[in-house]
């Protein structure tokens, strides 16, 4: 595994997952030769289709492929032979000696000053306060803490994480120790936003999916996933700045009990 | 507790449900004694909104009596207040809130109901009462008792010399209005039209009277609706199934086309022109969310230079607006759902000094148990049915 000051360069550059997810992140057919696939496609979809036969029909598949090629600007046969190892995705991986890693990306603006949102984040008693999913976390010294988190299926899973670096009122980063269910590396940065825009927070870290890309997806379903956790935990924690609780709409229907009934 | 709640297209029933309970340390319990149905309850009843579960509880125009107070908003409130409560739930912390851009909002739509709002809308408004779980499934205030958080910022006091009745559109209906009147930035010589004479629609008429408008134009195709124009200060009424509405504007204007046009018709309007009826064929097989007859009327009819108001709800993605018209007038669109709170000090004391008398537009009052009849009635008879207003035993 590289120091932290390493891993922290090569994070920088990782793009936000988000847009890592999309087309266009991945678009690796450009120019002229996404015109030629396109119009290529085309003709060769009108050949194919124009005879009648299973020689037809596969110019036809082809012609089809090359404009799905075109328009989406996307090509998966360049993407594996060429393009592996530039994603994001596998560069985190490869960086933290992963086997395959996930990117989480997102920043919220805090109406505080930038000193109060930091110290908020930094007592790490407060993290269970505004994060969801947290069975508890203990504080083992002021670098040291360990998390119980529930996962899907009514599971939980735990790790130590250690402060890999801590600038006051700026930037918290962190890793989990080498034994955790769910290993993770990544830091929350505090800068001030234009006047009068309070704070902006940004949290980006990578973690290893328990059970893979295919796990993460699963988890996903279970709204469990680190994305969709980073992106509720962060709004949490604004509303919790903001406005000293956390909302709750709808309170989940109990049963009416018999005195209820008798209304 | 009772309380009406939604089971899906036109069905709607009151149910016993288990009574609210203070949840957080800023809200308070109302417990409910006026409660009115809203034109954009129609739209919930019509199931063209999305995200309504069945058992929901609507209603989002209620006032009542403050019964219980969290710890957090005792600063403020206390048992036996009389209160109506604005539609908008609003922290009061954020950005948008110290601002007074109270619809906005960053907080009171809960963390995990604001993904779907973000994803339909690009950002998440407030949470509102009785709207939906995209709006933050809050349960709403056609019911006996109300959850109502933040209840330091939006409940508003209101002084016992003045009935129900007389204060319970501070919750919505008024101020929508106003604002509607408000987003005009009405000048000397100004004409405004406004389309839809429905309670939003009558209060914007009322409004632009009181913040100067020289000419009034109401349109609609109910008559008694038309002659409630009259009575909230419309100098002119427009019939739509009489006359051309476009025409009749350019003629009222000399051409010109009205200062300002004001929307408060919303995403399910009525009559026959060829595209609404486009729409409504379009959204009979879900091919489209609105149907935006009187948005494209308005636009077309504004003068060179004016602004479009729009009070009306628009739940999606809205076909075939003339935006060529936007740009080559150079009109001013504007919208938002209310920022209630910045108005209710105005607006109450328009009341107090007997300015509006906001009791005019009720036509129906009923017990709470018959809220679907209410619903059916309003959906049925538009002309007859102006505003129910409902009372728990």
């Amino acid at each position: 595994m590289t120091d932290a000051a390493l891993r922290s360069t090569l994070l920088a550059e990782i793009p936000p997952d988000s847009r890592a997810n999309t087309f266009l992140q991945t678009a690796n057919v450009h120019g002229p030769e996404r015109w030629l696939s396109l119009a290529g496609g085309v003709g060769l979809a009108a050949i194919g289709g124009a005879r009648r036969d299973v020689a037809g029909a596969a110019l036809a598949l082809a012609g089809a492929g090359l404009v799905l090629r075109g328009l989406s600007g996307h090509c998966p046969i360049k993407h594996a032979v060429s393009g592996r190892d530039a994603s994001p995705r596998r560069r985190a991986a490869k960086a933290q000696g992963w086997s395959s890693a996930a990117l989480v990306h997102r920043a919220v603006t805090v109406n505080k000053p930038r000193a109060e949102v930091y110290a908020a984040w930094r007592d790490f008693s407060n993290l269970a306060r505004w994060m969801e999913n947290i069975e508890r976390i203990d504080i083992v010294d002021d670098r040291t803490s360990h998390w119980v988190v529930k996962a899907p299926l009514g599971r939980t899973v735990e790790w130590d994480a250690f402060v890999t670096e801590d600038v006051e009122g700026e930037r918290i980063a962190w890793e989990t120790a080498p034994d955790a269910d769910v290993h993770s590396a990544g830091w929350v940065e505090f800068r001030d936003g234009p006047t009068g825009r309070g704070t902006e927070v940004r949290a980006r870290f990578a973690y290893k999916p328990p059970a893979g890309q295919v796990g993460r997806l699963v988890a996903k379903v279970f709204q469990r996933e680190p994305h969709v956790q980073a992106r509720r935990d962060l709004r949490r924690f604004k509303s919790w700045l903001e406005a000293g609780e956390i909302p709750v709409g709808h309170v989940p229907a109990q049963p009416a009990t018999p005195e209820d009934l008798r209304l | 507790m009772r309380a009406l709640t939604w089971h899906g297209i036109h069905d709607v029933r009151v149910d016993t449900v288990p009574d609210p309970e203070i949840v957080n340390p800023r809200d308070c319990i109302i417990k409910v004694t006026s409660t009115a149905i809203c034109g954009s309850d129609l739209h919930l009843y019509d199931g063209v909104i999305p995200s309504l579960t069945p058992g929901d509880v609507l209603g989002h125009e209620f006032m009542g009596e403050v019964v219980e107070v969290g710890a957090g908003a005792r600063h403020k409130l206390k048992k036996g207040d009389r209160v109506i409560v604005p539609f908008t739930i609003a922290c009061g912390g954020c950005f948008f809130c110290e601002r007074q851009l109270w619809s906005c909002c960053d907080n009171s739509n809960p963390p995990d109901k604001q993904d779907m709002a973000e994803a339909l809308l690009g950002h998440s408004p407030s949470g509102l009462f009785g709207y939906t779980q995209m709006l933050g499934g809050y349960a709403g205030g056609q019911a006996e008792y109300v959850r109502v958080p933040y209840a330091d910022v939006g409940p508003f006091k209101v002084p016992d010399h003045l009935s129900d009745e007389q204060v319970l559109f501070l919750t919505d209906v008024f101020p929508t209005g106003y604002m509607a009147a408000e987003n005009c930035d009405i000048q000397p010589g100004d004409t405004v039209a406004v389309w839809g004479c429905g309670p939003v629609g009558l209060f914007a008429i009322l409004s632009a009277r009181l913040l100067g408008a020289e000419q009034v134009i109401a349109i609609d195709h109910y008559p008694k609706r038309l002659e409630r124009a009259r009575q909230a200060g419309a100098t002119t009424t427009l019939n739509y199934h009489e006359v051309k509405v476009r025409d009749a504007l350019a003629d009222l204007t000399a051409g010109r086309g009205p200062d300002s046009c004001i929307d408060a018709v919303g995403m399910e309007a009525h009559g026959l022109s060829p595209d609404n009826l486009l729409d409504m064929a379009k959204m009979t097989v879900k091919l489209t969310t609105d149907r935006p007859h009187v948005l494209r009327e308005a636009i077309l009819a504004c003068r060179k230079g004016g602004t479009v108001s729009v009070p009306g709800v628009y739940g999606g993605f809205v076909d075939k607006i003339p935006f060529g018209a936007i740009v080559n007038k150079r009109l001013t669109l504007r919208s938002g759902q209310t920022h209630v709170m910045r108005y209710l000090p105005t607006l109450l004391d328009h009341i107090e000094q007997g300015r509006v008398d906001p009791t005019f537009l009720i036509t129906h009052r009923l017990d709470l148990e018959e809220a679907p009849k209410g619903y059916r009635m309003f959906k049925k008879d538009q002309d007859e049915v102006h505003k129910v207003v409902l009372r728990p035993q």
